[in-house]
């Protein structure tokens, strides 16, 4: 388990894991709530429903502190998100609600919305914050065509730098399930960043497109 | 060309995606190595595949604008268990559906043999109603079909016995006004009274009919008071014009004098009547007495008719 030390001037949150040691709560938040924001956004490409999931998932964790049995903390926190996360995709399947967000013009205007847009770069350059906003707005797109066991997979993968081990326990499920959604996942946007290739900027564009192979 | 295709192996996905992560060992790593070295065009797909995963990683971190930090403990919601299971076993539920489909087998099955027709209880309960249904069938009159209506099981002998007195009436009533009782009552009998002496001289053997009808005079007394009114009506309903001559009279005695020329004499049945079954006693040269045939006053009837 990581060290965690109350350095924060928050409330000292005390909970004890299975075996007994007392930690700062707070100290996890504070740790791990860019992850599990970040996670929750891509997830549920929508920065309100990624707080509550959020908010949620730590309260959940909170209760559930004393069954953390000292191993991976990353992970663990991740969890309920994870859960979080799928609860609320499929109750937006059951009940699809209409964005009140500005629909794009069709003057070729950058569709708003998502996450993707509120992620800049504050130290990147305008030109460089652009083409991430770009890219990253191409990205979202095709991860949100992924399936959500494919999408959460890659994410916790290739997005947070879960080990396969360490996304199996976020996840919930076998380290061959992780192998094959993660794989598939590569796959699938591969495919999808192929075919809105135009989208990307040209440093990526090309990158993407060399890719294919042809047997 | 065709020794490429000869000898090449698709690296299958799942395997790129395990050696870009670092995850092959063994053998399993030499068999990719040795493909993406022998073919050039085998080494763009991991490039490509390794390309898409340093994107994924250059993928800025939100900072979340507001602190997920909490001031306070959140509120520990228990849910309370109840105190008894909410569900029963399941083998509670398998053994009432078993139970429920014998017993509808079973049903189904007496049911196809004629089980369920040839249920003794039934046919006692059968012999039993058809007794007196059978009796008080040609008793007739609207009291018969009274009898009908009720629970046979609830019909006692003073009920059947009740059933042929009034039957008995109720038929002289019907019948052509019969009514052969000379000592109905004044008030609603007078009526009837006042009309039998008519009927009386064209079916003399109404009497004996009406009379005779009465198996157990000592638990008519008790019966036989209330259909009266009945009988008043009926006579009333047929025999509108012998009414009318009843009014007429007002007091019975155009009756009286009209039974008294037909020399009806009190038959044997009508003696027997003189234990106070609304039947008054006969007045001289045998004209009755009309009595009312109330039910509090029956014992004064009775009374006046053993002291004439």
């Amino acid at each position: 388990m990581a060290q965690i030390t109350h350095i924060s001037p928050h409330a000292n949150l005390l909970v004890n894991d299975q075996t007994g040691q007392a930690a700062c709560f707070n100290c996890v938040i504070e740790a791990h709530q860019t992850q599990a924001y970040n996670l929750a956004g891509r997830m549920l490409s929508d920065g309100a429903l990624a707080e509550d999931a959020v908010q949620e998932s730590f309260i959940s964790a909170y209760r559930a502190f004393n069954r953390f049995r000292g191993e991976n903390l990353t992970a663990w926190v991740l969890r309920p998100v994870s859960n979080t996360c799928r609860d609320m995709l499929r109750s937006r399947k059951s009940r699809p609600a209409v964005s009140l967000d500005p629909v794009p013009s069709s003057d070729g205007e950058e569709p708003q919305g998502l996450s993707a847009a509120d992620l800049p770069s504050t130290e990147a350059s305008p030109k460089d914050r652009a083409e991430q906003s770009e890219l990253a707005a191409t990205i979202q797109g095709c991860l949100d065509d992924l399936q959500e066991e494919r999408r959460l997979a890659v994410l916790l993968v290739d997005v947070h730098g879960l080990s396969y081990e360490e996304a199996s326990e976020s996840m919930g499920c076998s380290l061959g399930t992780v192998k094959s959604q993660v794989s598939r996942g590569r796959g699938g946007l591969q495919d999808c960043l192929r075919e809105t290739g135009e989208l990307l900027p040209s440093r990526f564009r090309q990158e993407v497109s060399t890719s294919y192979v042809d047997i | 060309m065709w020794i490429f295709r000869s000898t090449h192996k698709h690296i299958t996905q799942d395997t790129l995606s395990e050696y870009l992560d670092g995850r092959l060992q063994g053998r399993a790593l030499e068999q990719v190595e040795l493909q993406l070295t022998d073919c050039d065009a085998c080494r763009q797909e991991p490039e490509g595949l390794q390309a898409l995963v340093a994107m994924m990683q250059q993928l800025p971190m939100e900072t979340p604008r507001p602190s997920f930090i909490m001031d306070a403990p959140p509120l520990m919601v228990r849910h309370p268990s109840p105190g008894f299971a909410l569900r029963a076993p399941n083998w509670v539920y398998a053994g009432a559906a078993s139970v429920a489909a014998l017993a509808f087998a079973v049903t189904i099955s007496m049911d196809a043999t004629g089980g369920l027709t040839s249920n003794p209880l039934r046919q006692n309960a059968a012999t039993v109603t058809s007794a007196p249904m059978a009796e008080s069938a040609p008793a007739d009159g609207a009291t018969g079909a009274r009898s009908e209506a009720r629970p046979m099981a609830a019909a006692t002998e003073s009920e059947v016995a009740a059933t042929f007195g009034t039957g008995g009436s109720a038929e002289s009533s019907l019948e052509s006004t019969s009514a052969t009782d000379n000592s109905e009552g004044e008030s609603a009998p007078q009526q009837f009274a006042a009309a039998a002496p008519v009927a009386a001289g064209e079916d003399p053997d109404v009497q004996t009919q009406a009379g005779g009808g009465i198996p157990d005079p000592g638990e008519t007394t008790t019966t036989l008071a209330p259909p009266a009114p009945e009988i008043a009506l009926a006579s009333e309903a047929t025999s509108a014009p012998l009414v009318a001559a009843a009014l007429a009279s007002q007091d019975g005695e155009a009756a009286i004098a009209k039974s008294g020329d037909t020399d009806t004499e009190p038959e044997p049945a009508a003696a027997t009547s003189d234990d106070g079954s609304a039947k008054g006693p006969p007045g001289p040269g045998g004209v009755p007495v009309s009595e009312p045939a109330m039910p509090e006053l029956f014992d004064d009837v009775v009374i006046s008719g053993t002291s004439v």
